[in-house]
């Protein structure tokens, strides 16, 4: 084909035989630079959207966590016994007996879910003493407390001496989970 | 003159140069550096002259300027110039372009400092065409043609007489002068003045391009390159467009995604996923408090038998109270005793009794009878311990 074009044609053809090539190889270069960027950015947006999907499924985690657990922002004794409320599940306990064991991080396989379990016992006692009037109530009382997931304790001593004697609970280790309120978020 | 016939012969112009005038000439063209179109092939009209060849044999080439200087001219100013189609046709098969005769007589014209009639064109055996071109201080200002019978016809020197006797009348004192491919003219005595100038005209090479018409003409001549041009520039814009677009989708993408997103932390999931695990984890002070009621209310189901206390442990504390390591569970009950007889009998059947109600195994600790200072009444007070299997 070559053959038969004549002079001015040829160089006509090579020039823009010339430019077709480097639009070809600046086309290219620019492509894949380009598109290099674009998968950079794409794997950046896959990462955020898998985080996005497992924070969102984990949404509901965060306002239970927020529900059940109390924030730990200045709280005094009082103010802790008010969490504990002993007499919200029908047990008398003594506010003013009540004293501050210890204070524990509380760590799930390794992490801080960003909380603490604060150990209280009542003066003078293993743990922390309540009383109802029957037997049954206080065994009732001790199932509505361990049933709550602020709550911790490890073991319970039940006593009643007499008959007529409303019977006394030591509940050993009692603890209650205050949530950090900067962890939020 | 026959040693000027000769001379024309063996006298050769320094660039190998071939004139055409008819298909058939082009055909014979061989190995010539340039091959110039001239002669009956050509034809030219100065375009306030107004004369026209038949379109549909010639094919009309850009118009010529008929000076050098193009600026100054006037836009009618011009030579016309058409070359025949026939010409043309045969021409493409030339390796090169062929030239037009006229362009390099034009460029020498201009030049001419001396008012000039130039007498040029082509001749054969079969007939002589002359173009005469008259130049007027470096202007083209007349152009006429001649159609003459051949040199060796009887009345060529009386037809040449006739041609050239108007041009001097029109232009007097005008040199006269004769180029390629006309021979020298000054043998015959109406042309003894008639200088000739050979192949000066040709020393330097004039480029002009031919219009070939619409067949082949340069829009469809240049018409693979320009094609490969646009081709390449669009898809040049079609592979960086499309490279740009992916970025700016993506770009688009990752913001809709990041939207309300304040604080984009691979450690909060880790925090979440703690979090989770704590709420969901199992709470085995809800088994302990469901054996202490167990327990109590199997023992208070015993005939006489009081609980004076209970201890439980959640099945992995190893805290508190006294008990041995595989109890998780004590309790402290009494009976009254019915007599004097030795309690430890009287115990048995009741701890029978309390391990059937518990489900338990129970290990008795000890006892002790104890009186009440009131009553008298003595009572049995057991201690024994189990472990629930909850």
């Amino acid at each position: 084909m070559v053959k038969l074009l004549r002079e001015s044609d040829r160089w006509a053809l090579l020039c823009s035989l010339t430019l077709a090539a480097i639009l070809a190889l600046n086309g290219q270069k620019m492509h894949e630079s380009v598109m290099q960027i674009v998968n950079k950015q794409q794997k950046i947006t896959d990462n955020l959207r898998r985080w996005l999907a497992s924070y969102k499924a984990l949404q509901p985690i965060d306002i239970e966590w927020t529900k059940q657990l109390k924030s730990s922002v200045s709280l005094d004794l009082l103010a802790t016994y008010r969490i504990i409320a002993p007499e919200a599940a029908g047990l008398t306990g003594n506010a003013d007996l009540m004293l501050v064991d210890k204070i524990d991080r509380i760590k799930q396989a390794g992490t801080e879910p960003g909380a603490s379990a604060v150990t209280v016992v009542t003066a003078g006692k293993p743990g922390f003493v309540v009383t109802a009037p029957t037997w049954h109530d206080l065994i009732n009382g001790l199932a509505v407390l361990a049933a709550r997931r602020d709550i911790q304790f490890q073991a319970v001593t039940i006593e009643a001496s007499r008959d007529n004697e409303a019977p006394t609970a030591i509940i050993h280790g009692l603890a209650i989970v205050l949530r950090d309120e900067e962890a939020k978020k | 003159m026959k040693e000027i016939l000769k001379k024309l012969r063996t006298d050769k112009p320094r660039r190998s140069m071939q004139f055409v005038s008819t298909a058939d000439d082009v055909l014979s063209v061989q190995n010539a550096d340039t091959v110039y179109i001239c002669g009956q092939a050509v034809f030219l009209s100065l375009a306030s002259t107004g004369q026209t060849p038949h379109t549909d044999q010639y094919i009309e080439q850009p118009p010529r300027p008929i000076s050098s200087r193009i600026l100054t001219d006037k836009k009618e100013d011009v030579l016309r110039v058409w070359v025949s189609k026939d010409m043309l046709e045969a021409s493409e098969h030339l390796k090169r372009h062929p030239k037009l005769a006229i362009d390099q007589y034009l460029h020498w014209g201009f030049k001419q400092k001396t008012d000039t009639v130039l007498i040029c064109g082509n001749e054969n055996d079969k007939n002589t065409d002359l173009e005469i071109l008259v130049f007027r201080g470096g202007k083209l200002i007349h152009v006429q043609e001649r159609s003459l019978h051949p040199r060796n016809y009887r009345d060529f020197q009386s037809q040449l007489d006739l041609a050239l006797s108007d041009i001097t009348n029109d232009f007097r004192g005008f040199a006269l002068v004769v180029a390629l491919p006309i021979g020298p003219l000054n043998e015959y005595p109406c042309a003894r003045l008639c200088q000739n100038v050979d192949d000066e005209p040709f020393r330097r090479q004039i480029n002009v391009s031919l219009n070939y018409g619409k067949r082949s003409g340069q829009t469809t001549r240049f018409l693979l390159p320009a094609f490969m041009v646009v081709a390449s520039i669009v898809a040049y814009g079609a592979t960086v467009g499309y490279a740009w677009n992916s970025y700016n989708s993506a770009i688009t993408e990752y913001r809709s995604a990041i939207q309300g997103v304040q604080n984009f932390d691979e450690s909060m999931l880790k925090v979440l996923e703690a979090r989770r695990a704590f709420l969901g984890a199992e709470q085995s002070q809800i088994q302990t408090v469901n054996n202490a009621k167990r327990i109590a209310t199997a023992i208070a189901g015993v005939d006489r038998v009081h609980v004076r206390k209970l201890f439980i442990k959640d099945a992995n504390s190893t805290s508190i109270m006294e008990l041995s390591p595989d109890s998780d569970f004590g309790v402290v009950a009494e009976i009254p005793l019915e007599s004097d007889a030795a309690g430890l009998e009287q115990a048995r059947p009741v701890l029978d009794q309390l391990a059937a109600a518990t489900e338990s195994k129970l290990r008795e600790i000890r006892q002790d009878v104890v009186t009440d200072q009131k009553s008298g009444q003595k009572r049995l007070v057991m201690t024994f311990e189990g472990k629930t299997h909850g």
